[in-house]
Order: C-alpha cells, then structure tokens, then sequence
C-alpha cells in the first residue's frame, strides 16, 4: 500500500512535470517531460508510473481530451519501462542516459502515433508520423542536450530530498 | 596539491549537491581520466547534432524527390450541398504543391494563422467553424492526408473541395 505521504509527493511531482511542461510548450518539442521521467524512475523505480497517470489526467484536464490523448498513454509508460530495464545497465552514468533520452525523443512520432491505427486509421498513424520527422529529430537534440546539462544534478537533488522525506520503500 | 583545493572548495560550498566542484568536476576536467570522459560526451554530442542534421537533409531530399516539375493540368471542383453550388475549373501550372496552384487561381480563402494553413472560404462560400463546418479535401477521390501546402500535385489530378458540416 502507499502512505499517503507518498502519494502526495508523487501528485505534486506530477503536477510539477505538468507546470514544466505547459511552460515550454512554446518551444516546439523541446520539452521537461522525458527529462524528469526518466529521473523520476531512476529514483522512485516503479512508482514513477503513478506520476504517468497523475500527469495524463491532468494534461487531459488542460487540454480537452480527443484521440491526441492516448499516444500519451504509450509513450509515457513505454519511457517508465524502458528506463527500468536499463537502469541496472546504465547505472548512473547520464551520458548514458543523455543517448536514452535522445533516441527515445527520435522515436516518439513513431510510439505516438500507435493509437492512431485504432483510432483514426493505418494511413493517418503513418502519415502523421512521417510528417513528424523533422519534429522528432529536434526532439531528439532537445531531450539529449537536457539530459547531459541537468541530468546529474537533477537526480541528485531528487535523491536527497526523497531520502529527506524519507518515502516508502519501493515495491 | 589537488586534493588542498578541493577541500577548501568544499568547506567554502553552500549548497552542497547542486554546485558544481562537489564533485570535483570543475577541477578534474583538468585531469587524465576526467577528460577523457569530457572527450567522449562532447564526441558523441556532435554524432547526436550531425545525426539529426544528416536526417532533416534527407528527409527534405526524400520530400523533394516526390515533387513534379514542369507543367501539369489539375481539375478543381468545389461542392456545397448546402449552397446547391457545384463549379469545376480546369487549371495549367507550373507550381508543385496543391496550396500554390489554388492560390494562382484565386479561388481559395486560407486562414495561416496556425501550424498549417487551412482552407476556410472557397468560390465566395466560407465554412463557419461555430456551426461545424470545414472543406473536406478530396485527392482522385480520397480524403487527403495533407494541407494543401503539403500536397505534392501531378498531371490530370482531380481535386475536390467540399463543404462538410460535423465533425
């Protein structure tokens, strides 16, 4: 079971992605999500996947939900995932997890569009993301470059301050 | 010698993770194993930036090669049920994408406000968003996948605009 401690820190941590996220929209897909995501499942293991949900509900709430909202349902939690079965790899060496961050920022177009071959159809999932390409290459430049400046030290105070509040421990 | 700076470094940090020389970084930059390390991220940083700029030229090339030259005869028609209007026109260019052709012909009202400009009043007909009406556009009879700024035209296509409530 999850304290309740534990499940306020895990909104708010959430809620902070969103913030972050709402605020570099501008800025076309350069973006704080995969950065902290990634730092959050270094962290917090399995339980970043509670920030997932927390986070697409709200984005949902933000934006208006339409068929755009269930690519966030793949890519999010295939990040969760993939970042799990490296981390034992990886370690903590975020040169490492700067190339992690940067092919999976290549291949989001591709994962996002997955639900669109059940929602709309095969020629538009494939349209949209071949459409994306040039997107998805400044993704992966974007999320590459966060990870290598931030990365260290970001996980680091992560680190510190979920010690501090002393969360339960994983499961 | 290395080891005196940075103690004194540490006695002198305030905030204690997020500073650089916590780790040494700064000092070790300098030293053998350290710069190696620096060596490869900067190395690799330039294999990401060459990657992503290798493949937005391809990528372009790839569009490019798609695109017809020279001159072509598209057929436009535009249909509104609503309106009972049904109108063809017969038109010769030399542009390669659809956008660029139905500008010539004057024909077309565009809102390029956002991301992808968009067709909203076509033969003096407009589409009105708050009643949910927007142009369908048909290429050879299917519904395009593209703006008409993305639309690679060629010889003999037949073009549909078609006013369509609901969405």
């Amino acid at each position: 079971m999850y304290k309740t401690k534990d499940l306020i820190i895990l909104a708010l941590l959430g809620a902070l992605m969103l913030v972050l996220q709402v605020m570099m929209s501008g800025i076309p897909n350069i973006e704080p999500v995969s950065f902290l995501l990634i730092i959050y499942t270094l962290v917090l293991g399995r339980r970043a996947l509670v920030v997932v949900v927390v986070f697409n509900f709200l984005l949902g709430l933000v934006s208006g939900m339409g068929t755009w909202w269930f690519g966030y349902w793949v890519v999010w939690p295939v990040l969760v995932l993939v970042v799990l079965l490296f981390r034992k790899i990886i370690k903590e060496n975020f040169l490492g997890w700067s190339i992690v961050s940067g092919v999976f920022g290549m291949l989001f177009g591709a994962l996002y569009s997955i639900p669109y071959i059940f929602t709309v159809s095969t020629t538009f999932a494939f349209t949209y993301w071949i459409n994306g390409i040039p997107y998805d290459l400044i993704h992966m430049v974007g999320n590459y470059f966060i990870m290598l400046m931030l990365g260290k030290r970001v996980y680091n105070l992560l680190k510190n301050l979920v010690a501090k509040y002393n969360l339960g421990t994983k499961f | 010698m290395e080891m005196e700076f940075l103690h004194r470094d540490k006695a002198n940090s305030s905030h204690g993770n997020l500073s650089f020389s916590n780790e040494g970084e700064l000092f070790y930059l300098l030293g053998g194993e350290a710069m190696k390390k620096n060596m490869k991220s900067i190395i690799i940083s330039l294999i990401v930036i060459i990657i992503a700029i290798s493949g937005f030229f391809i990528y372009k090339n790839f569009n490019a090669k798609q695109k017809v030259e020279g001159d072509k005869t598209i057929e436009v028609t535009v249909i509104s049920e609503k309106d009972k209007h049904e109108k063809t026109y017969t038109h010769a260019t030399s542009s390669e994408t659809l956008g660029k052709a139905l500008d010539e012909m004057k024909i077309i009202v565009t809102d390029a406000s956002q991301a992808t400009r968009f067709i909203t009043g076509a033969d003096g007909l407009n589409a009105d968003a708050s009643k949910q009406e927007w142009w369908n556009l048909k290429i050879n009879g299917e519904n395009s996948q593209t703006g008409i700024d993305d639309t690679v035209i060629k010889d003999g296509d037949k073009i549909e605009l078609i006013l369509t409530i609901g969405w």
